[in-house]
């Protein structure tokens, strides 16, 4: 009698399982309790034993590398050598969920993807760069609705990103009470929001006002449009992504040394001290380069990973926190980098920013250590996958080789990271390379 | 029929009201200051105005949308109808109407109405009313050639016909629905006959002589008021303009209507009034003099007039 | 559902009859565990302490006609059949032999011309009420309702009124089967027409109070009476009242949703609130009775209030009645809109003959029930 090998569910989350390696033959013989099989679960690699010992028969077809089944689906059957045994269904790559790489896109010569010259055009006017950009036309090819798309996701910093399913009732009842319905959990059909959630939403912020004592003097200050658009964008990075940190503290003696020497030349060229800033962004730019999977951004489902390292640097101005890019951190010199800062900071006066210098981040960089932080976690800057948050340089006891203990000028780096798109070690890895670099600098001359 | 001259004076100067009204009509709708249409009553005159001569003021006549005639024939005045279809506030219905629906309800109008053969059935209506309400009063629809093929008209000489009702059903045979010949729309030649399906009598008279129009309308008035019941009443007629002022007139001879034009029912009725000595010439062009100033007053006041405010564009919705 | 009446009872006692109107939820909790059945304890609209008499709608109708050729001898009847045959529905019994063939006048089949004839006699004086046997019949006379009659006031520029009433049955009952001709409901057709007042009540109690003021009104007024409901019974005071036309009558007051209807789909939503109220839905039944022109004041105030609308009307689907009606809610009502607005309604289909399909063809009680239910989700 034919006994069935099937995926089994090997954890509480587990629905499917992926065909690693099968480690027996049709028409192998096998005792029970030998390994037939590798497969990957949602947590770890494991083997699937033979439940019974005698022929491996009837191996299903397409169940193999990399093929994916769900849990209790039939994969081969262990029987007697000239039993008979069912053949199950075929097993079609696209009917499974399998994780597929980026399809190509089909590029012209000049290596950049296929675009309608209207689109081409329409980028160039907006500056952007289509390099990273995959069209909806056939192929790949960028359309100019891509454009526009694209644009407007990028520009529209003042578009809140969701808008809430809401009754007319609900709506109205938020109005009377100057209550931002996007803030209002929905318990309706669809998790719409009724009004008697915003209601509710009501007296649980009312309650806690109500604890504060009422002889409390206090007085009413409008939120910039700036602020209040950082702050749904950091709700939503909250409310979406699952976050994490990786902080550890880097010794900038050597850095500094280095930073000394070239301060006047760079001064002269750019009109500007060169900041430690412009110094993290050139080393996170290399680092960036060589941890790829780090340039990115999680995008439905996927992990979309860029080419061009692109790092926005959190610049306080008078109307809140602003996030301007420099494109390509990788391919600047740090003369460059020190001048675009430069150009951020006289932005920054009176918020002269336009969409363009805001847009196309992949990676965010924030450094505090001027106003004294030590330390800090920052929020993910939605849809990215990590941000680095920078303390200030203190000078703190360590020990030296020798046993003995010095005081070492050290700075802190805290690494935020979506843990959608990386793990702990990834982040590790990542960190650890920014690490090295700013404790051995030779980026000034080998990168 | 000795007709008193008085009575034949004035039916000359409605004939000729008619016709200046009309023709002040048509020219003011050539030049563009009547909108929508009218529809000319120019040569029909002996018809409309035979008829209403035998009714009382308050009997009811039923129009068509050839109705300008029908009305001035029962007695309405000029200016209010010319500012009526200049679609002005002094009009007969405040502008609300038009020409195709003049009502003069003051002199016994129920209006024209613009749906062929509708006025029938309201007539009809009418004179149960009035039978109901024991008045001695009489209902006249008016009604062309065209009409008699519809559900309203056969429905309506039924209805009077089983009730004995006190209607005049006049039928004024201009030969055509528009555009379509009598001959080919009815299989008869003599339409009077109809009215043998519903046990009435029909009468059939020379159209363009109003005082043989106005003899068989009186019996049937007649009949009608003594409550002998409703008769059908046929008179020969022709439009000499088009269905509307200004069609082109495809379908018929222009042989056609030149001959009918001999028939012209004012001139000869000039030639009677001369011939019987009521009237000599001056009498009747200072008549018709009278009437060319009457109705040039019309028209000014009429251009005068203002149009209805938009205020009171709900009015006369509900009661 | 279909009606067990209580043809026993002819006068009711005063202690029984006194519900006052928008009480009922008291009745429902007193049934317990009772189902709710289609009754004339449904819908009670009369005052305590008035002395009443039960009837039929059928009755009522009548009452009001015999009332009104009483009170004013310029009223009088026309129609088919409606002399000593008493007319197709029985509407005229024994009229034609209280007042005589004068004022009962039977009408050859001339649909269009007992319109014209209507509204010729209204011009010089009489009040007129005619019946068309069948308002999928009345096509034959829309020239004279819809192009003279209606529109004789205003294109005459006030020179003239139109006092007629047409008395028209409409309707289709389960199981009757009289197919698609003689099963319509035509309403929206005359609601849409300017000029004309559209009636359509759905008790004993609405249809003598009705009737009396369509005859008294100086306008063409369209009455609608339900043919199913010919034999639902009601009570009736036995004192002369006359009702407004142009009123919606709230029959339920409730706070959960309103449920807006008409004709015989208000015994739908009375008996679907009654088994709703059993689970702790208040439901609002908010009774048309006059079409056109609509109260939407009513409307909207109560959609306001309860924030859900149910929209029931017998018509077909497309164009019918419900759909002027979510447009009055929305339009009134639109910021206290705690969920969509449902329609419930006939199927899109001329009625069919079989019982296998015109089963389904109008809304039953369950269908007002699920529609409410589904609003009651947000």
């Amino acid at each position: 009698m034919a006994v069935e090998v099937f995926i089994p569910k090997m954890s509480d989350h587990m629905e499917t399982g992926e065909i690693i390696e099968w480690l027996v033959h049709e028409g192998d013989a096998v005792e029970a309790g030998q390994g037939i099989v590798e497969i990957m679960t949602d947590k770890a690699a494991a083997e699937i034993e033979a439940p019974a010992t005698g022929i491996v028969k009837g191996i299903r077809p397409g169940a193999e590398k990399g093929a994916v089944l769900a849990v209790g689906e039939t994969i081969a059957f262990i029987a007697k050598r000239d039993e008979d045994v069912p053949v199950p269904p075929l097993i079609r790559p696209e009917e499974v969920s399998v994780v597929q790489s980026e399809p190509d896109v089909q590029k012209s010569a000049d290596n950049m993807p296929d675009i309608t010259p209207v689109a081409r055009r329409m980028a160039e006017q907006l500056g952007i760069d289509t390099s990273e950009l995959r069209g909806s036309g056939p192929g790949g090819r960028i359309q100019k609705e891509d454009i526009v798309v694209y644009s407007k996701k990028q520009t529209d910093i003042s578009a809140p990103p969701h808008r809430a399913l809401a009754s007319p009732a609900a709506r109205r009842r938020a109005r009377e009470l100057g209550v931002d319905i996007t803030l209002v959990q929905g318990t309706g059909p669809d998790c719409l929001v009724r009004e008697v959630d915003v209601n509710a939403y009501r007296e649980s912020v009312a309650e806690y006002s109500e604890k504060r004592p009422a002889e409390e003097a206090f007085e009413y200050i409008d939120i910039s449009p700036v602020q209040k658009t950082t702050g749904i964008r950091m709700l939503e990075s909250v409310r979406s992504a699952p976050q994490f940190s990786l902080s550890l503290s880097a010794d900038m003696e050597k850095l500094l040394l280095i930073r000394e020497m070239i301060m006047d030349r760079i001064q002269a060229k750019t009109g500007r001290r060169l900041s430690i800033t412009a110094l993290l962004i050139k080393i996170v730019a290399v680092s960036l380069s060589k941890c790829p999977r780090v340039n990115s951004s999680f995008e439905d489902g996927r992990l979309r990973v860029y080419r061009d390292v692109n790092i926005g640097v959190a610049v306080g101005s008078t109307d809140g926190l602003v996030v301007p890019v420099v494109r390509n951190a990788d391919k600047k010199s740090i003369t460059d980098i020190n001048g675009e800062l430069r150009g951020f900071e006289e932005k920054s006066k009176g918020m002269k920013f336009k969409g363009a210098d805001l847009a196309g981040g992949h990676f965010t960089l924030t450094n505090l250590g001027m106003y004294g932080i030590e330390q800090f976690n920052a929020i993910v800057n939605p849809p990215q996958s990590a941000i680095l948050a920078v303390g200030k340089i203190m000078q703190v006891p360590a020990g030296a080789a020798d046993g003995s203990i010095v005081l070492r000028k050290k700075i802190n780096l805290t690494l935020g990271v979506d843990h959608r798109c990386l793990d702990g070690m990834q982040g590790a890895d990542f960190l650890g390379l920014i690490k090295r670099i700013i404790e051995k600098p030779d980026i000034f001359f080998v990168y | 029929m000795d007709i008193p001259r008085d009575t034949l004076l004035e039916m000359y100067r409605r004939m000729v009201r008619i016709r200046e009204f009309e023709l002040a009509a048509i020219d003011l709708f050539k030049r563009g200051q009547v909108k929508g249409a009218v529809h000319p009553y120019i040569g029909q005159e002996a018809s409309g105005v035979g008829v209403c001569m035998a009714l009382r003021g308050d009997d009811l006549i039923a129009g068509t949308h050839r109705s300008h005639g029908h009305n001035i024939a029962k007695g309405a005045d000029p200016k209010k109808m010319m500012a009526e279809i200049l679609g002005k506030e002094t009009g007969y219905c405040k502008g609300r109407g038009g020409s195709m629906h003049i009502a003069a309800f003051d002199t016994g109008s129920l209006g024209a109405l613009a749906v062929v053969g509708s006025g029938i059935p309201i007539a009809v209506g009418a004179a149960l009313g009035f039978k109901m309400q024991g008045q001695d009063r009489v209902a006249v629809p008016f009604t062309g050639d065209a009409g008699i093929n519809t559900g309203n008209w056969h429905e309506g000489l039924n209805m009077a016909s089983i009730w004995d009702l006190p209607v005049v059903f006049v039928l004024e045979n201009n030969h055509y629905g528009v555009s379509t010949n009598i001959e080919y729309s009815v299989n008869i030649k003599d339409l009077s006959i109809r009215a043998n399906s519903y046990g009435i009598p029909g009468v059939r008279v020379d159209g363009f002589d109003v005082t043989a129009v106005y003899e068989a309308a009186v019996e049937a008035v007649e009949r009608a008021r003594s409550g002998k019941g409703p008769t059908l009443l046929v008179t020969e007629s022709y439009r000499f303009e088009g269905h509307y002022a200004g069609e082109p007139e495809v379908y018929r001879d222009k042989k056609e209507v030149m001959e009918y034009r001999k028939k012209d029912p004012i001139p000869r009725f000039r030639t009677y009034l001369i011939e019987k000595k009521i009237a000599d010439t001056g009498v009747l062009e200072g008549i018709d003099s009278d009437i060319k100033q009457q109705i040039a007053d019309a028209v000014q006041f009429a251009k005068d007039s203002p149009q209805p405010d938009p205020s009171t564009a709900m009015d006369y919705i509900y009661v | 559902m279909f009606g067990v009446w209580l043809r026993t009872e002819k006068i009711v006692s005063e202690e029984k009859q006194g519900t006052v109107m928008g009480k009922i939820e008291k009745d429902a909790t007193s049934l317990g565990n009772l189902k709710p059945t289609m009754s004339p304890e449904l819908i009670v609209q009369v005052k305590e302490g008035v002395s009443v008499k039960e009837m039929s709608y059928q009755e009522a109708i009548r009452e009001a006609l015999r009332e009104e050729m009483l009170r004013d001898e310029k009223v009088f009847l026309l129609g088919e059949d409606i002399g000593k045959h008493g007319g197709a529905f029985g509407v005229t019994r024994t009229l034609f032999d209280q007042f005589g063939p004068e004022r009962v006048r039977n009408t050859p089949i001339s649909e269009n011309t007992i319109a014209g004839t209507a509204t010729g006699a209204a011009l010089v004086g009489m009040r007129p009420v005619a019946e068309i046997m069948f308002v999928d019949f009345s096509g034959l006379a829309m020239d004279q309702i819809a192009n003279q009659a209606a529109k004789l006031r205003f294109m005459t520029g006030g020179q003239c009124r139109v006092p007629w009433v047409i008395r028209m049955p409409q309707g289709g009952g389960a199981g009757k089967s009289t197919a698609a001709q003689h099963s319509q409901s035509l309403e929206v057709w005359y609601a849409h027409i300017p000029g004309l007042k559209v009636i359509h009540p759905s008790t004993p109690y609405d249809a003598k109070g009705l009737l009396k003021a369509a005859i008294r009104d100086d306008n063409p007024v369209i009455f609608l009476e339900h043919k199913f409901l010919y034999s639902f019974r009601g009570i009736v005071p036995e004192e002369e009242y006359v009702l407004p036309i142009g009123k919606c009558d709230v029959k339920r007051a409730g706070t959960d949703v309103t449920v807006v209807a008409s004709g015989y789909m208000v015994w739908h939503a009375m008996l679907a609130s009654q088994m709703l109220a059993q689970e702790g839905v208040d439901v609002e039944v908010v009774d048309v009775r006059t079409i056109s022109p609509l109260d939407e004041e009513t409307i909207g105030n109560s959609v306001r209030r309860t924030g859900r609308a149910v929209l029931v009307a017998e018509a077909c689907r497309s164009y019918g009645p419900t759909g002027e009606w979510a447009a009055v809610a929305m339009e009134k009502a639109f910021g206290y809109l705690q969920a969509p607005i449902v329609r419930v309604t006939g199927r899109n289909s001329p009625v069919p003959f079989a019982d296998s399909i015109e089963n389904g063809v109008w809304p039953d009680t369950a269908d007002v029930e699920s529609a409410i239910r589904e609003v009651m989700k947000y």
